[in-house]
C-alpha cells in the first residue's frame, strides 16, 4: 500500500511541476530550458538550436528514454498501455492509469489487475527489505 | 585440428563453409613454417633467456586457437593498411594472441634506435587488463611488470622494458591528456570495441584524429560480430577481417502470444524443458538478485512436487552478490540420473546478464530469454543515472541464444513473440556514451584540446541536452568559464581520475583547512576493492579451453581453489600476486578472468553474523553524516596500525581499506604535485567536522535535499521525491543534506548523505543558489530568509563600521 501512496505523491508534485514547466522542478518531458547556462554554453560552442551533434549534425535529438518497469509483464504484453508509459520516469499520468482501465474491462481483466497490484505490492516488500541491506555479502 | 572438430555454422554466424574450411588448411602450413622458424632459435628475444620447457608447452596449446589460423593473413592485412577491423567471437583466442602477433611482426625500435615503441591493447575492464596480462606474460615467457605490463586506475605495472601494455580503455584516454599524439605507442588494439564503453567511444574519435596526424601508427579494433559494418562505415571502409568462432546452430523459439509474466513463463518453460527435452543444462536470463532467488525457490518446488516423473535438478542462481560458496556451483556438473536408465539430471543455471557475454558455462544447451535486463540509464532532464530494468536489444538476444550452441547444437527459448522481436527490440544496446552523465568526460576533452565538442566526431553522438548538463556542472563548479573555455581550476580538476565534484572537493579542501580529511573520504568514496569474494567475480574465461572431459575436470579444480584462496583473500590475509600465482600453477591449460570486484563498501556483512556486523558498523557512525562516518573507519584502522585482525573483528573489509589507503596516497601526490597543501583543522576545535562538511559542500551543492514539511525530501531544483537511504548513520532527519548517490529503484533514495547548514549553501555557492533562477518550492522559500538574513547581518556589520 505504501506504494500507491508513495506514487501518488511523488506525481502530484511533479504534476504541478508540468504545469508550470520551467518554473517548477525538472521533468524528464520537459526539455533544458534556453535559460540555461548550459543549454547557452553549449550555442557558444556552435550548436545550433533543433540539430544533434556528431561531424555531420546527425546525433540523436532527445535523450535516452527510460523506463520505469513495476510488474513482470512479458515483453510486447505492455502495448496497449505504452503510449501512457512512455512516460518513464515519475509521470503526472501515472494516477490516471488504472481509471482508464478500469472503464468497462471485464471481469476477468479486472482479476487480473487485482493480481498484478498483488505481486507489486509483494515485490515492492521485497526490494524495499533488500534495500534496507543492500551490501550482503 | 581445427578441421577434426565440428564445426557448424549457426543460424547468426554466417560464415561460408567451404572457405572457412579451405582457410584453415592453408594457414595450417603457414603456421607450421612459423613453428619451425621459431623452434630454431631456444632464445627468448624480449629477454635474452633461453625459453622454458613451460613456453613450448604453452605455445602448443596456442596454436590450437582459431586466431592462429589466420596469423599470415592478419599480417598481411595490418601492413597494407593503417586501420584494421578484426571480428572474432569469444574463444577466437584474438585478445592474447593478436598483440603478440603484432609485436612478433613490427619494428619495434624508434628510427634512432634509442628507446622502443610499444603496443598497447586496451580493455574495458580493469579485471581482464591485469589478468589477460599476466597470462601473455606467460606465454611470452617474460615477468609481468617487465616487457608485458599492464596499467589501470591507481595501478601502474608496467616498466621502461615494456613493449606490450594492456590496459583499460579510460587510462589510454588520460595517457592522451600528457602525450596527445600517443607517440609511445607504434600499434593501438581497441579491443571489445562492441562494448562501446563510454570511453572506448571516445578514444574512436580521438585516435582517428590522431591517426591523420601520424601515419606510422596503426589502429586494429577488435569486435565481436554484430556492429561490424557500423565500424567499417566508421573507420572510412578500414579492411575487416573474420576469425570464426566456435559455434553450433541454435534453434529459436518464440511465443505465440506475449506473456503475461515472464517470471512465470520463465518457470514453466524450465520445468518443460527438464521434463520433455534430451540431456543438456539450462541457462535462464533473469534481471537481479531477488527475482532470481524467487525463480529458484519456485523452480525448486515445481520440480520437488513431480517427484520421479523427472530426474534430478541442480538449480544455480548467479549474480555478481552472490556469496562464494553459492558461485562455485555453477561449474559443477550436472547431477547423474536418480536410476540408471533413468530421466537425465540436469543443471538450471539462472543468472543475471553476467551469463551472456564475459562468462561461458560449458554444458549448456537451452536457453532461456525473456527478453529483459537491468542497464544504466541517465537522464540530463533530472539529472539522474540509474539501474532500470529495460527490453534488451536484438544483439544482445542474439548472443543470449549464442550461449546455447557452444558445445553442442541448442535451443533458445525466447519468451515473446517474433513480431515483439522484431517490432519491441532496438537493433544494438545503446552504447555507454548515450546513456551516461558525461561531465568527466567533457572534461577529459576540454583537457585533451578538443573544443569543438558539438562536431566532434562520435560514433554516436549523445543527446545535446547530456551535454548541456555536463557543460553546466563544470561551469557551476568553476572548470569552465563563461565562454566553455577550461580555467586553471578545471585544469587541475581534470588531472584528478575521479568526478568533477570530487575533484573540485579536494582541490579546494585547502581553502577550509581540512584536506587531509577531505583526502581520505575521497580515497574512501572511490577506494575499489579488489575483493575476491565470489566467483561471478572470479569467472572462468575458457579462452583455449578444450572441451574434452580432462580439462574440464582441471578447469573445475582450479575453479575450487581458487575460491578457497579468495576466502583468505577476502579478510586480507593473502596477497593478491599470491592467489594468482597459485592459480597459474594449477592449470595453465585454461584461460580464467578474476573479475575482481568493485566494492565501494568497507562495511563486511556475513549473512551468519549480521547483527554483529550492525553493531560494529555503528560503533564507527557519526550523526552528523555517512561521510564522516567513513572517515572514522579510516581513523580507528590506522590508529589500529592496519591490522587485518583488527579488520576482522570489527567487521571491515581489509581489502577495501587497504585499496583506499592507496588511492589515497596516489590522491595525494596529484595534490602535491599541484602545490595544494595537506592540512587538517585541530582535532578538538569546534570547526573541524563543520570545516570538512563544508569543502564537501563546495563540491556537491548541486547534489543537495531539502527536507520539507510533509516529512520527506526533494531535490533541489529538480524537485524530485528521495528517501534517505535506511543504511545511513544519521540520528536525526536534517533540513539539508548533501548525498553522494542517486539510487532510483522502486523507491527513490539517497545514499551517502552529510547533514548540511542552509548558512553554508548561500555562503558556498551563492552562483548556483541565485534565486531568480529557481523552481519555486519549500526550499526556495527558505533559501529567501537565508539571503535576507545574510544581507541583514551584512549590514548591521556595515552599520557598526
Amino acid at each position: 500500500m505504501d506504494m500507491a501512496v508513495d506514487e501518488q505523491r511523488s506525481s502530484v508534485g511533479l504534476g504541478l511541476g508540468m504545469s508550470t514547466a520551467s518554473n517548477m522542478g525538472s521533468s524528464v518531458s520537459t526539455p533544458i530550458d534556453s535559460s540555461n547556462i548550459g543549454f547557452k554554453l553549449l550555442k557558444k560552442h556552435g550548436w545550433k538550436e533543433g540539430t544533434g551533434l556528431g561531424v555531420s549534425e546527425q546525433g540523436r535529438l532527445e535523450p535516452v528514454q527510460a523506463f520505469v518497469k513495476k510488474n513482470k509483464r512479458g515483453l510486447g504484453a505492455d502495448k496497449p498501455k505504452k503510449t501512457v508509459e512512455h512516460s518513464k520516469i515519475h509521470d503526472a499520468e501515472e494516477p490516471k492509469l488504472p481509471k482508464r482501465k478500469a472503464k468497462g474491462v471485464s471481469k476477468k481483466m479486472k482479476k487480473m489487475q487485482d493480481f498484478e497490484k498483488h505481486l507489486q505490492e509483494k515485490e515492492f516488500d521485497r526490494a524495499f527489505f533488500r534495500e534496507f541491506w543492500p551490501d550482503n555479502v | 585440428m581445427g578441421t577434426e572438430r565440428k564445426r557448424k555454422v549457426s543460424l547468426f554466424d554466417v560464415v561460408d563453409e567451404a572457405a572457412v574450411s579451405g582457410k584453415i588448411s592453408r594457414a595450417n602450413g603457414g603456421a607450421g613454417m612459423v613453428t619451425a622458424a621459431a623452434a630454431s632459435s631456444k632464445i627468448n628475444k624480449w629477454n635474452g633467456r633461453t625459453y622454458s620447457q613451460r613456453y613450448f608447452d604453452i605455445l602448443e596449446k596456442r596454436k590450437s586457437l582459431p586466431v592462429w589460423h589466420q596469423k599470415e593473413e592478419f599480417l598481411q592485412a595490418l601492413n597494407a593498411s593503417q586501420t584494421l577491423i578484426l571480428v572474432g567471437e569469444t574463444g577466437s583466442g584474438k585478445t592474447t594472441q593478436i598483440p603478440q602477433f603484432v609485436l612478433d611482426a613490427i619494428e619495434i625500435e624508434t628510427p634512432d634506435k634509442r628507446r622502443k615503441y610499444m603496443v598497447a591493447c586496451t580493455q574495458p575492464r580493469r579485471v581482464a587488463a591485469m589478468s589477460v596480462s599476466r597470462r601473455v606474460a606467460e606465454e611470452m615467457d617474460v615477468t609481468i611488470g617487465e616487457e608485458v605490463g599492464y596499467s589501470i586506475r591507481f595501478e601502474d605495472c608496467s616498466s621502461a622494458k615494456t613493449v606490450l601494455k594492456y590496459l583499460t580503455d579510460g587510462m589510454l584516454l588520460r595517457e592522451a591528456m600528457t602525450d596527445p599524439l600517443l607517440e609511445r605507442y607504434k600499434v593501438i588494439i581497441l579491443d571489445e570495441a562492441h562494448e562501446r564503453t563510454l570511453a572506448t567511444d571516445v578514444l574512436f574519435g580521438l585516435l582517428k584524429e590522431v591517426l591523420r596526424n601520424r601515419p606510422d601508427l596503426k589502429l586494429v579494433v577488435m569486435s565481436a560480430t554484430l556492429e561490424a559494418e557500423k565500424f567499417q562505415g566508421y573507420f572510412s571502409g578500414a579492411p575487416l577481417m573474420k576469425v570464426p568462432g566456435r559455434l553450433h546452430p541454435v534453434e529459436i523459439f518464440y511465443t505465440q502470444e506475449p506473456e503475461r509474466d515472464y517470471l512465470e513463463a520463465a518457470i514453466k518453460t524450465v520445468y518443460q524443458i527438464h521434463a520433455c527435452e534430451g540431456p543438456g543444462d539450462i541457462l535462464v536470463f533473469l534481471t537481479g538478485e531477488e527475482e532470481i532467488e524467487d525463480a529458484c525457490k519456485k523452480l525448486a518446488k515445481e520440480i520437488a512436487n513431480a517427484g520421479d516423473q523427472v530426474g534430478p535438478a541442480k538449480i544455480v542462481p548467479l549474480y555478481s552478490t552472490l556469496p562464494p560458496a553459492m558461485q562455485q556451483k555453477i561449474f559443477e556438473p550436472a547431477p547423474p540420473p536418480a536410476v540408471e536408465g533413468g530421466p537425465p539430471g540436469r543443471k538450471i543455471v539462472i543468472s543475471t546478464n553476467i551469463a551472456e557475454t564475459s562468462l561461458t558455462i560449458d554444458g549448456i544447451v537451452y536457453v532461456i530469454d525473456p527478453g529483459f535486463a537491468k542497464q544504466k540509464v541517465y537522464n540530463p532532464r533530472i539529472r539522474v543515472e540509474s539501474l532500470l530494468v529495460s527490453p534488451i536489444s536484438k544483439a544482445s538476444a542474439h548472443q543470449r541464444s549464442g550461449r546455447a550452441g557452444r558445445t553442442q547444437p541448442g535451443k533458445c527459448f525466447r519468451l515473446y513473440t517474433e513480431k515483439s522481436f522484431n517490432n519491441d527490440l532496438v537493433p544494438q544496446t545503446y552504447p555507454e556514451i548515450l546513456r551516461s552523465n558525461l561531465a568527466n568526460t567533457v572534461l577529459t576533452l576540454k583537457k585533451l584540446g578538443i573544443d569543438d565538442l558539438v562536431h566532434f566526431d562520435f560514433m554516436d553522438p549523445p543527446a545535446p541536452e547530456t551535454l548541456m548538463r555536463a557543460l553546466e556542472v563544470l561551469n557551476y563548479l568553476g572548470a569552465l568559464d563563461d565562454e566553455g573555455n577550461l580555467t586553471k581550476l578545471g585544469e587541475i580538476m581534470s588531472e584528478f581520475p575521479l568526478d568533477p565534484q570530487m575533484g573540485k572537493m579536494l582541490v579546494v579542501s585547502p581553502e577550509f583547512n581540512c584536506s587531509n580529511e577531505i583526502l581520505s573520504i575521497s580515497a574512501m568514496l572511490s577506494g575499489t576493492t579488489l575483493l575476491f569474494s565470489s566467483l561471478v567475480q572470479s569467472w572462468v574465461l575458457s579462452q583455449d579451453l578444450h572441451r574434452s572431459r580432462s580439462s574440464w575436470l582441471s578447469l573445475h579444480l582450479s575453479v575450487k581453489f581458487m575460491l578457497k584462496f579468495s576466502y583468505m583473500h577476502r579478510y586480507g590475509s593473502v596477497d593478491c600476486n599470491q592467489i594468482f600465482n597459485c592459480i597459474h600453477d594449477c592449470s595453465s591449460a585454461i584461460m580464467y578472468e578474476i573479475e575482481i570486484f568493485e566494492v565501494p563498501n568497507c562495511f563486511v556483512r556475513p549473512r551468519e553474523a549480521q547483527k554483529a556486523a550492525d553493531e560494529a558498523k555503528a560503533r564507527f557512525g557519526h550523526i552528523d553524516g555517512d561521510h564522516l562516518t567513513l572517515l572514522n573507519v579510516y581513523h580507528a584502522y590506522k590508529q589500529n596500525k592496519e591490522d587485518p585482525q583488527w579488520c576482522y573483528e570489527n567487521f571491515v573489509n581489509a581489502r577495501a581499506m587497504k585499496s583506499a589507503d592507496n588511492v589515497r596516497q596516489q590522491l595525494a601526490r596529484i595534490m602535491a604535485r599541484y602545490n595544494l597543501k595537506l592540512c587538517s583543522t585541530d582535532f578538538n576545535s569546534r570547526d573541524y567536522y563543520i570545516n570538512i562538511r563544508k569543502a564537501m559542500l563546495a563540491g556537491y551543492f548541486m547534489q543537495v535535499a531539502h527536507l520539507e514539511r510533509t516529512g520527506h525530501y526533494l531535490t533541489v531544483k529538480d524537485n524530485q521525491v528521495v528517501h534517505l537511504h535506511p543504511s545511513n548513520c544519521l540520528d536525526h532527519k536534517p533540513e539539508w543534506v548533501i548525498y553522494n548517490e542517486y539510487v532510483l529503484t522502486s523507491r527513490n533514495f539517497i545514499r551517502t548523505v552529510t547533514d548540511i547548514r542552509g548558512e553554508w549553501l548561500v555562503d558556498i555557492a551563492p552562483h548556483y543558489y541565485d534565486l531568480t533562477n529557481f523552481p519555486n518550492c519549500e526550499a526556495k522559500r527558505q533559501l529567501e530568509k537565508l539571503f535576507k538574513k545574510r544581507e541583514s547581518s551584512k549590514e548591521e556589520t556595515r552599520n557598526r563600521k
